[in-house]
């Protein structure tokens, strides 16, 4: 079987096509949908199996990161995202994706409520924009995607990644292992704030999160952008460390298809 | 009843806008202690307080992070000293606007009345001891941008004392649309009725009277008076032809008067404009030089770009099987793979970024994506790169610039930034170029590339046909007064003519939604043209769609309703429908039984689509409004009519202008030297720049802007995989690079040209391509050559415009590279104030930005310039001359000199090729080129960028003529490369470069760069990292240092 991946995309969304990709190199059947084939009844999420919402600038980032993407799916198929996710099967945000993921309170989905925004991305401390590596360190969560992955180097790319919630909610995220991956540093431990490492101040460097099931997943890193030998930055100075990175951002896809298959 | 929300970050919490508004404000060097950033927003239409406070809520804060407030103030809770509040001026994009009020129509159901709309702003609150004219100063030079905005200050004690009710700046135009029909006979007694009537106009507006004698003077009149930078020449043309019997018959049987209407002479100034036709480009020129013996020799050009450009272009397009299509389409068209054609544009922006950096720089890239956009049957695309030429930031200089220069560079580079990152676009490259020559008007280099399929619909990707009988569809934005006149005044000196018009805003978001519906769109055969809607409006686009391109076959004229266009509020003249230059529209034409499918696409993709027309084979450019016409236009008048222009171009060589080389002191203490060079503006690190382009997006980064052990020294270029298939086709890369040297047009253009034609062929090399397929984009930024009483050297101006036709030319048949695009930017002047009050002419140095795109096929032979490891052998490729003419070295002692670098193209060719068969087996493991600073620069930037050292013997380094260390480290000499290569290898790798000028010089060691002098003895001994400090050093104040954030 293969499972069908909803690759969400118009709207300002920019990273459908290599999200797609990915999802079709781990063997999915990976379709990209225009938001308002869903929003106009053309199509329903139901059809599908997994949905991501990809990054990109929806909405030009207008009124915040996310926010009126978030607003324009809660009331044109609000409905049909609480079922997708009663029915189990996995979401995933990327970056501008993950924004939206909060913004619409499908993560961190704290007593199996998706509608309450308890946590926001925020502007970076540096007030900027920045395209750079980061370590990523994996906490013991029960995230479906990034089973068997302990850490990885991957891109960043956003000015509006900054963590942000209450310190009970940060507190909770970490207890109840929601916290996936964390931004570290070169000695592959977390960064405690420091920048670049941490590259936008995110509160205990969380870079994403899952809700308790560990099927809705919401990230800032861009692994789509990771799976090939030659994303890696320095792949012709360390080809093998390449190869082995290139190898996990694929596996994070593959996991999620391995999981609907069974 | 406007009510207003305004939204603040909540108390406590980091305002990190507030701080980079703080940020801007310590760089104009004025102190404040705080800034609370408040978003404000307008909201046109009458809602009860819950709506509004729903709307606060829901859509304009975040309620973790900020706060609102309905129609209160956020001030009045605040502790400030000065209220800065920042609007736009009537008329001005407002984008975020624009959105809130879509948010707002789908969250209540309800939508605005038509001039409604949500209106943003920005209030500053500022804690700080400041006098009112600090606080102006600070409003001027940091928070607004007097072009497009105007902003209220108010103290504490005033805002105390009568409150605070911000306006929002709807655009009402108290005006009936309509149309005139201008005189251009005008002569005699009735002339002097006509000027004693504006004469009496212009008393009461307390302007001085105008005299207007004869009809020669009217014309002139009337094409200053409307902007239409027309000449005396042309406007006779006009008049002739609008004077002939035939035409007048024609149009009489139209209803039309024997005067052309404003409709029609709006449309023949942007199809006629400097911007549109080239007329600099296409002149002809009586060229002068004096030989050998003082005779003056005389030469007689028909058109540089006939003679220069094309003809080199169809040459070599004849000979080379992979140019696909050139000189017709908005860009030219290179073959890439099985699946995919590949076709890239360079434009540049640069008026309208000398009065709005940050609006000429967004419009400029989102602009010039539409050309790939409009090329053939329309591309995907794939990668975008600038080039930011300014006056040198943070510098005293005796001029006074409207905008400073460290604003000028940051507003143009967020300008791109957010054009590029918003539209899904990478921005893998680009170059930053400063010189006092751009502190009036800036260079704003934007280059867009994309793929095309090679099969649409059957027929050939790159063809394109408008055919008569098919619609005109508009695509994209509203209609509005933003950005009329932006092709004839972008013609126009800078200074004093630029009017809010031409201020454009591109808005990234919207055309991208557009970019996604038209490839689908392509991909279904709903439309057989495209065009790009850009420079003269529907006008031009139109116009040039209805002419079919220029090519055989297609239509001949058409029929355009400009009662249809949408519009963004009433009150436009039909003129100014006609020609507004509003963002973010392309035109299709298209087999009307389609209609009913694009228009549900078109839906589905929120992207507004009209039927403006048809396309006819009436040979008329005929517009109407409802069913009056309002202009008709012969085609053939339109298009090849306006007469050409007539230059004389007088040469002085270096000599006669009495540049010579300097006798220069042997240096001492080369490691401060070193040190000084690398910190040099033009050389110095940027990363805080790079970083901020996304240059990953689409996932197709090969080598990316910056490399080497920890990613932060800028690569040679960028390259990337656009065709991510998994197969042999997939595995093919495009190398991106850029050349460009304005300094040595101080010494001679034509070297100026081939250095930059050089400089950006051998940076793919550097990357691992090779010599078999680069394409390349040619754009001139130059001094106006028109003669005028302002303008005492245009001769000579035109002069360097020749000989840098003839480098670009020469440099093209040598390596067998082809411009396939390319363009000219020529009133690169502006009056400009001193410090002292005195007025002065500001020209910016000749430049030539060389933009090359070479296919390479197979990403995995891709190098890059960083030293890989200890005890490799270090190679100098190339010779090196005694050539520091122009160099930043030179420069750096305050001289010019004369030997400027001569482009020996033969011998380079030569050993390119060996240098790339070496590469393609492995035999290299770094490349980089030496460009400005030379052979001293490329080396420490290798090894510092790969974290080895070096140690390096001069007296190895291949030379002709130079017997100083100094003029071997500092020469530009092009056609080099400094090289590593593993200690395994050497005898493989100088048996691939044998007979070429090559010379192992030194080996990677240490953590330190070690140069042996000519005289045997160590003159250098530094520290890399010490080297890389001071390499990153000027620009330090631009990056983001935390711990200096918080303190």
């Amino acid at each position: 079987m293969r499972p069908r991946v909803l690759t969400l995309y118009g709207q300002g969304i920019n990273c459908d096509r290599e999200t797609a990709r990915a999802f079709g190199l781990a063997g999915a059947d990976a379709r990209r949908v225009l938001v308002n084939y869903i929003a106009h009844g053309k199509d329903r999420l139901g059809n599908y199996d997994i949905l991501v919402v990809p990054g990109g600038f929806s909405y030009g980032d207008d009124l915040s990161a996310g926010k009126i993407l978030a607003l324009q799916m809660t009331a044109g198929f609000g409905e049909q995202m609480q079922q997708f996710i009663a029915d189990g099967k996995p979401v995933m945000g990327i970056c501008n994706g993950f924004q939206v993921l909060v913004k619409t309170g499908l993560l961190p989905g704290f007593d199996g409520n998706y509608r309450a925004q308890t946590t926001t991305l925020t502007n970076n401390d540096s007030g900027r924009f920045e395209d750079r590596w980061v370590d990523l360190l994996f906490d013991d969560s029960p995230c479906i995607f990034t089973r068997g992955i302990r850490s990885m180097k991957v891109p960043v790319r956003h000015g509006e990644g900054k963590l942000y919630a209450a310190p009970e909610t940060i507190e909770r995220l970490g207890r109840e292992h929601q916290v996936v991956a964390r931004y570290a540093g070169a000695d592959w431990r977390p960064a405690g704030g420091r920048y670049p490492m941490n590259p936008n101040g995110s509160l205990d460097d969380i870079a994403g999160i899952c809700d308790p099931t560990g099927r809705v997943f919401g990230w800032m890193p861009h692994a789509e952008a990771a799976t090939d030998v030659h994303h890696y930055p320095t792949w012709m100075r360390d080809r093998k460390a390449a190869e082995e990175n290139a190898e996990k951002a694929r596996q994070m896809f593959r996991n999620a298809v391995d999981y609907v298959r069974g | 009843m406007v009510s207003s929300v305004e939204v603040v970050a909540k108390n406590g919490l980091r305002d990190a806008a507030g701080e980079g508004a703080r940020g801007e404000i310590e760089l104009l060097g004025e102190h404040v202690d705080a800034v609370t950033r408040v978003d404000f927003y307008g909201i046109d239409k009458e809602l009860p307080q819950d709506k509004l406070d729903l709307l606060g809520r829901e859509l304009f804060s975040d309620p973790l992070t900020q706060d609102f407030l309905v129609d209160r103030r956020t001030a009045e809770g605040r502790d400030w000293d000065w209220l800065v509040h920042v609007k736009k001026l009537p008329g001005a994009k407002d984008g975020v606007g624009e959105r809130a009020a879509a948010a707002i129509r789908d969250i209540l159901g309800d939508g605005f009345e038509p001039g409604g709309g949500v209106y943003t702003a920005t209030q500053y609150l500022i804690k700080g001891k400041l006098t009112p004219e600090q606080v102006q100063r600070i409003a001027r030079d940091a928070l607004g941008y007097a072009s497009v905005e105007s902003w209220d200050i108010l103290d504490r004690k005033t805002f105390d004392e009568k409150g605070y009710t911000p306006e929002v700046p709807r655009v009402v135009i108290p005006h009936e649309p309509g149309m005139k029909y201008i005189d251009l006979w005008l002569d005699g007694d009735e002339l002097q009725a006509t000027v004693r009537h504006i004469n009496e106009k212009r008393a009461k507006e307390n302007k001085p009277p105008l005299k207007i004698e004869t009809n020669a003077e009217w014309l002139d009149y009337i094409s200053s008076d409307r902007y239409l930078a027309l000449n005396q020449t042309e406007m006779q043309e006009i008049k002739r032809h609008f004077s002939s019997p035939e035409i007048r018959a024609k149009r009489a049987a139209l209803g039309l008067d024997e005067e052309p209407t404003d409709v029609e002479m709006e449309t023949l100034a942007q199809t006629w404009s400097e911007h549109c036709k080239h007329k600099i480009f296409n002149a002809r020129v009586k060229y002068k030089e004096k030989a050998e013996d003082g005779t003056w020799k005389v030469e007689e050009i028909d058109s540089l770009f006939r003679t220069y450009i094309k003809a080199t272009t169809k040459r070599l397009q004849a000979e080379l099987p992979w140019v696909v299509s050139t000189l017709w389409d908005n860009s030219g068209v290179m073959d890439f793979n099985e699946r995919y054609y590949f076709a890239f544009k360079c434009e540049t922006h640069n008026s309208p970024s000398a009065k709005y950096p940050y609006g000429g720089a967004i419009t400029g890239i989102v602009g010039v994506y539409r050309d790939p956009m409009g090329t053939g049957r329309g591309v995907i695309l794939v990668y975008g790169t600038y080039g930011f030429c300014t006056a040198v930031p943070f510098q005293e200089t005796d001029l006074e610039p409207e905008i400073a220069a460290g604003r000028m560079l940051e507003g143009i580079r967020k300008g791109v930034e957010h054009g590029g990152n918003k539209h899904g676009v990478p921005t893998p490259c680009g170059q930053v170029t400063l010189d006092e020559g751009f502190a009036g008007k800036p260079g704003v280099y934007v280059l867009a590339a994309g793929l095309i399929p090679k099969v649409v619909n059957g027929e050939p990707g790159y063809e394109k046909a408008a055919l008569a009988g098919d619609l005109i569809v508009m695509c994209g934005g509203r209609v509005g007064i933003d950005g009329i006149h932006g092709a004839t005044e972008s013609s126009m000196e800078g200074g004093e003519h630029i009017t809010l018009g031409h201020v454009q805003m591109g808005d990234p978001f919207t055309q991208k939604k557009m970019h996604d519906f038209l490839n689908e769109a392509r991909d279904r055969g709903l439309y057989r043209c495209i065009q790009d809607c850009g420079a003269g409006g529907l006008s031009s686009a139109v116009g040039e769609m209805g002419n079919n391109f220029g090519r055989e076959g297609g239509a001949r004229g058409c029929r355009m309703y400009l009662d249809r266009v949408p519009l963004k509020y009433h009150g436009l003249d039909f003129w100014q429908i006609d020609v507004s230059e509003s963002q973010e529209r392309m035109v299709i034409s298209m087999d009307p039984s389609k209609w009913d499918e694009l228009r549900e696409l078109a839906e589905l993709h929120d992207v507004e689509i009209t039927n403006i027309g048809e396309l006819t084979d009436s040979g008329q450019f005929h517009i109407l409004y409802g069913d009056k016409t309002v202009a008709s236009i012969d085609m053939d008048f339109l298009h090849d009519g306006v007469p050409q222009m007539e230059l004389e171009a007088e040469w002085a060589s270096p000599e006669e202008r009495g540049l010579k080389e300097p006798i220069l002191d042997r240096p001492e203490g080369y490691g401060l030297l070193l040190r000084n060079m690398l910190a040099r503006p033009n050389i110095c690190g940027k990363e805080y720049l790079i970083r901020q382009f996304d240059h990953e997006v689409q996932g197709t980064s090969v080598i990316k802007p910056l490399v080497g052990r920890d990613s932060d020294v800028n690569s040679d270029g960028s390259v990337i995989r656009p065709d991510l298939t998994e197969d042999e086709e997939g595995k093919k890369a495009i190398a991106m690079t850029v050349g460009i040297n304005p300094k040595l047009s101080q010494i001679d253009t034509y070297h100026m040209a081939t250095n930059a034609f050089d400089e950006a062929v051998r940076r793919v090399l550097a990357l691992g391509g090779d010599m078999e397929q680069i394409a390349m984009n040619d754009n001139f930024v130059w001094p106006s050559p028109l003669p005028g009483k302002d303008n005492p050297d245009a001769t000579y101006k035109m002069a360097q415009l020749v000989r840098a036709n003839r480098g670009l030319s020469d440099a093209e048949l040598a390596y067998k590279v082809p411009c396939i695009s390319g363009k000219d930017s020529m009133s690169m002047d502006t009056k400009m104030k001193r410090k002292d009050g005195t007025s002065v002419r500001v020209s910016a140095p000749p430049t030539l930005q060389m933009s090359a795109a070479g296919k390479i096929n197979d990403w995995e032979n891709c190098i890059t310039m960083d030293a890989k490891d200890e005890t490799d052998l270090v190679y100098v490729l190339g010779m090196t001359k005694d050539e520091c003419g122009a160099s930043e070295y030179y420069e750096m002692l305050g001289e010019v000199g004369r030997k400027v670098p001569v482009v020996d193209f033969g011998r380079n060719l030569r050993m390119y090729k060996a240098f790339s068969n070496a590469v393609k087996s492995g035999l290299v493991k770094s490349a980089h080129g030496c460009y400005k600073g030379g052979l001293g620069v490329a080396l420490a930037q290798a090894a510092f960028a790969g974290g080895f050292g070096m140690y390096v013997d001069l007296g190895e380094v291949p030379v002709e003529g130079v017997d100083r260390d100094d003029k071997i480290l500092f020469s530009e000499s092009a056609g080099r490369f400094v090289v590593t290569v593993d200690a395994t290898k050497v005898s493989e790798f100088e048996a691939a470069m044998e007979g070429h000028d090559y010379r192992a010089i030194g080996m990677t060691t240490g953590d330190n760069l070690r140069l042996r002098g000519l005289d045997g003895r160590e003159i250098l001994n530094e520290n890399i990292y010490a080297l890389k400090d001071a390499w990153r050093s000027t620009f330090r104040r631009m990056e983001y240092h935390p711990e200096e954030a918080a303190a």
